[in-house]
């Protein structure tokens, strides 16, 4: 039969397409469920503001995020850390899955940005403490609380992350009794230009120095705690909360509630070793004895078996 | 004749009652060009044609006329609005029938980036040629249109009028049985015009079907066994020259083309 | 099909000659080359850097080559009225558009096969030689190029090359992003609305299961399974588009 149409049966190849989009359906949803599974998008957690900074980038995620690092970088090594932390936030914020950016974000905030808040005022705690020695003793009398105010804080300056700790109940003491400083110091009158004067307004800076540290140890923190959520099936950043718990605010109770999840997922060894150290700080001898013997058939062999040979003659092991 | 009628039979299927009796022939072939807002234009208008096989056709008329619309439809370009078209006994969009079929487009057009040779090359691939009949046949054709020293050259460097010899060249690469040339001496010089002529005549003795379409009178008087004269779209009359000068009582071809024009336009309105 | 070929390999010799996509290949030297002269990063983040880069640029700028090298295929034979003499020879309009389609995958694979070579020899200089997951990214971004070529393709059979450029392109950004638009839809209440959003997401093709990238050069490794699913999904769109085009083709008058 002579045909003068040129495909009387055409529609068959759009009715054709259109059953095909039956499986392609089926196959998307299959796709979307791998994708929640294997953590191929933040998908649940995408907030408005990174759903609409997405947009903008996306495809190119990977790629911003790397020029932002080298703004980091930069300002790493000139010195300005204050200046990273936008920059970290923004990158977390496109890469949540990006390890590296909340380890070192939270490293930056309360280690680096930390000491070099402490480090900041050196200088004014030795002038201070100059100006201080020159007084007399009835000049010291007068300026008892604005000198025990003084020695307080330069204390606590010096020492916390090292000798003192901050946990989280010590945290909230010290702001309150920072808060009571200020409330004085902004009270007490003094001469301008006076040796008082020097001296009142250096306690204000330590006062505010204290607050600084404490602020960036607990941002680092809660840094740290914000990339748990993202990834929360895997160690890292577990490992990362617990370790600057116990390390920076030898807060032992957080810590070992961190690194008991780290070892939850696939973990190197020094993790173990760490909550060892943790329980024993902790109280809990007994676990970080059995902690201890996780670990004798690694590399921490040797340590292990003096760790576990001290804890259980001498209760004690950890520095 | 061309009559499907055994091939249906054993096939299985009814017998049509239509039998072909010309290599091509169209019954009532209309296209009605919709551009767009309504607007229906007029390409063709139940043209009625049977070309012979082994003669020389020409379709003559001023631009416009339909001429280059009915070869498209015969070529399975365009698609009819009604009608029916028959060559040799298939339907125009017949793969089969491709075969046996060369055309020579109005303006050249080919690909810049291909030399003579790739080009016949292609195109004989097409035809499910071999090789080595590629090989052969190319060497001949080229020697025909004398481009046989422009082998190296692509295509983006030739002149026009080597634009048409390689495609005239493209157009009996399958020896076709009916060659369809549009315009073939629009553009041409008279000896190139003089040497078409002769090349028409020569393919027409052995054996060949030829449907050409102009609108220079002179050519097709030379050279046509019929003719068929398009006006908008319309078949005014078809038949052989002498036949049809004297049925319009004109002395020259000239004449017997304005008369019928004159007496179409007196008689008939373009309807839809 | 053996014809299909023939106008495939036609296609890619047109490509190959008329270099018109050669400056987008030599844009993506550049673009990938750059990315190696962060050396004040650490050698991690440099080699981040560098596959963040090139995947990128791969995938983007094979895009442009898959759009233009498609409507250069199809429209730009329609207008030079190549396609004529094409129509008149014994190939039907089916062998030749899927012939069209192969000589696209042709030229991708060309452009996407030389550029991943730089990329994968830039590794190799920098140490770091490329792991399995690498080689998934690269089959994924290929298989998604082709589909982008195969749409363009399709729109060419019947809309102008303005229009099939700015849809394509369209289509590209929207891909990518229709993976947020669904998760806006899974909050919605109105449930003709739910169901509208679930019709536009499957048929919109989504760009976005083919970008494992940012998990594999974080070093997150993908399972086979997913690639094979995503590579099914792949080659079922390709072909529900080559029908559609079909379809349009075969109506088609020139």
């Amino acid at each position: 039969m002579r045909k003068n149409k040129i495909n009387s049966k055409n529609w068959v190849f759009l009715f054709i397409a259109l059953l095909l989009y039956i499986p392609v359906g089926f196959l998307q949803v299959s796709i979307d469920y791998s994708k929640k599974v294997e953590e191929l998008e933040s998908g649940l957690l995408l907030m408005p503001g990174q759903v609409a900074g997405s947009l903008v980038l996306s495809g190119f995620k990977g790629l911003a995020a790397d020029l932002l690092w080298l703004n980091i970088e930069n300002y790493w090594h000139s010195g300005q850390h204050y200046k990273m932390l936008p920059f970290l936030e923004a990158i977390a914020w496109l890469q949540p899955h990006y390890i590296n950016v909340w380890a070192v974000g939270g490293w930056h905030m309360s280690y680096n940005i930390f000491a070099e808040v402490r480090d900041a005022k050196q200088n004014l705690i030795k002038e201070y403490k100059e100006k201080v020695k020159k007084l007399s003793e009835k000049e010291k009398k007068n300026l008892q609380k604005v000198l025990a105010i003084g020695e307080r804080t330069i204390y606590l300056i010096k020492n916390l992350g090292l000798k003192e700790g901050m946990q989280e109940n010590k945290i909230l003491k010290l702001l309150s009794e920072m808060n009571n400083y200020e409330f004085f110091l902004n009270n007490y009158r003094y001469e301008k230009n006076s040796k008082n004067a020097f001296l009142v307004e250096s306690d204000k800076q330590f006062v505010a120095c204290v607050k600084e540290m404490l602020f960036w140890y607990t941002q680092g923190i809660e840094f740290d705690k914000k990339g748990v959520v993202y990834n929360s099936d895997r160690y890292d950043l577990y490992f990362e909360t617990g370790w600057i718990y116990y390390h920076k605010g030898m807060d032992y109770k957080n810590s070992v509630r961190y690194l008991k999840k780290a070892i939850k997922f696939p973990h190197p060894d020094y993790v173990d070793d760490c909550l060892a150290h943790a329980y024993e700080k902790n109280g809990q001898i007994d676990m970080a004895i059995k902690q201890w013997e996780k670990l004798l058939n690694t590399d921490f062999k040797n340590i292990a078996e003096i760790a576990i040979k001290e804890l259980k003659t001498k209760g004690k092991f950890s520095p | 004749m061309y009559d499907n009628s055994i091939k249906r039979e054993s096939s299985g299927e009814k017998l049509s009652e239509e039998v072909f009796m010309a290599i091509i022939e169209t019954r009532e072939l209309t296209k009605i060009y919709t551009p767009g807002r309504g607007k229906k234009v007029i390409g063709l208008n139940k043209v009625n044609l049977e070309i012979e096989e082994g003669e020389i056709f020409g379709i003559l008329g001023p631009n416009g006329s339909g001429k280059t619309t009915c070869l498209k439809l015969l070529l399975g370009i365009l698609f009819p609005t009604d009608g029916e078209i028959s060559i040799m006994g298939e339907s125009q969009f017949d793969v089969e029938v491709k075969k046996y079929i060369g055309f020579l487009p109005e303006n050249p057009y080919y690909y810049d980036y291909l030399t003579g040779p790739e080009l016949l090359y292609f195109y004989g691939k097409l035809f499910d040629m071999d090789k080595q009949a590629i090989k052969e046949r190319t060497e001949y054709l080229l020697n025909l249109v004398k481009l046989s020293d422009a082998k190296k050259l692509t295509l983006k460097h030739y002149s026009k009028g080597m634009l048409e010899r390689i495609g005239l060249a493209s157009a009996l690469l399958n020896d076709p049985k009916i060659l369809i040339l549009d315009e073939p001496t629009t553009g041409l010089d008279p000896i190139g015009c003089l040497e078409t002529r002769d090349l028409i005549l020569e393919l027409n003795k052995q054996g060949k079907t030829i449907l050409l379409s102009s609108h220079f009178l002179s050519e097709v008087e030379r050279v046509c066994n019929r003719i068929a004269i398009f006006h908008r779209g319309n078949l005014l009359a078809t038949g052989t020259l002498d036949g049809l000068i004297s049925r319009y009582n004109a002395e020259t071809l000239e004449e017997l083309f304005v008369k019928t024009i004159e007496d179409f336009d007196s008689r008939y309105k373009r309807e839809i | 099909m053996k014809k299909a070929w023939v106008v495939a390999v036609n296609t890619f010799k047109e490509s190959l000659r008329k270099r018109t996509l050669y400056i987008l290949l030599v844009f993506a030297f550049i673009a990938i080359g750059a990315s190696k002269f962060f050396s004040f990063l650490t050698a991690e983040e440099e080699l981040k850097m560098i596959k963040d880069v090139s995947f990128s640029t791969i995938e983007f700028f094979g895009a442009l080559i898959a759009i233009f090298g498609a409507i250069g295929a199809l429209s730009g034979e329609i207008e030079k009225r190549t396609i004529y003499t094409l129509l008149t020879k014994p190939v039907t309009r089916g062998n030749l558009f899927i012939g069209k389609f192969l000589g696209m995958c042709l030229i991708l694979l060309l452009n996407f096969v030389l550029i991943s070579l730089f990329f994968i020899g830039l590794l190799i200089f920098k140490k770091s030689p490329p792991d399995i997951e690498t080689f998934k990214t690269l089959l994924l971004i290929y298989v998604e190029l082709v589909l982008i070529s195969t749409i363009t393709l399709t729109v060419a059979t019947f809309a102008t090359d303005a229009f099939n450029i700015i849809l394509s392109f369209f289509l590209y950004i929207v891909g990518h992003l229709i993976s947020y638009g669904k998760q806006l839809t899974e909050r919605v209440e109105n449930t003709i609305l739910k169901g509208f959003g679930q019709i536009i997401y499957t048929v919109i093709p989504n760009y976005e299961n083919f970008a494992i990238r940012d998990k594999v050069v974080i070093g997150i490794p993908v399972s086979w399974n997913y690639v094979f699913k995503t590579l099914i999904y792949g080659v079922l769109y390709i072909a529900i588009v080559i029908l559609i085009g079909l379809y349009f083709f075969q109506k088609r008058e020139i």
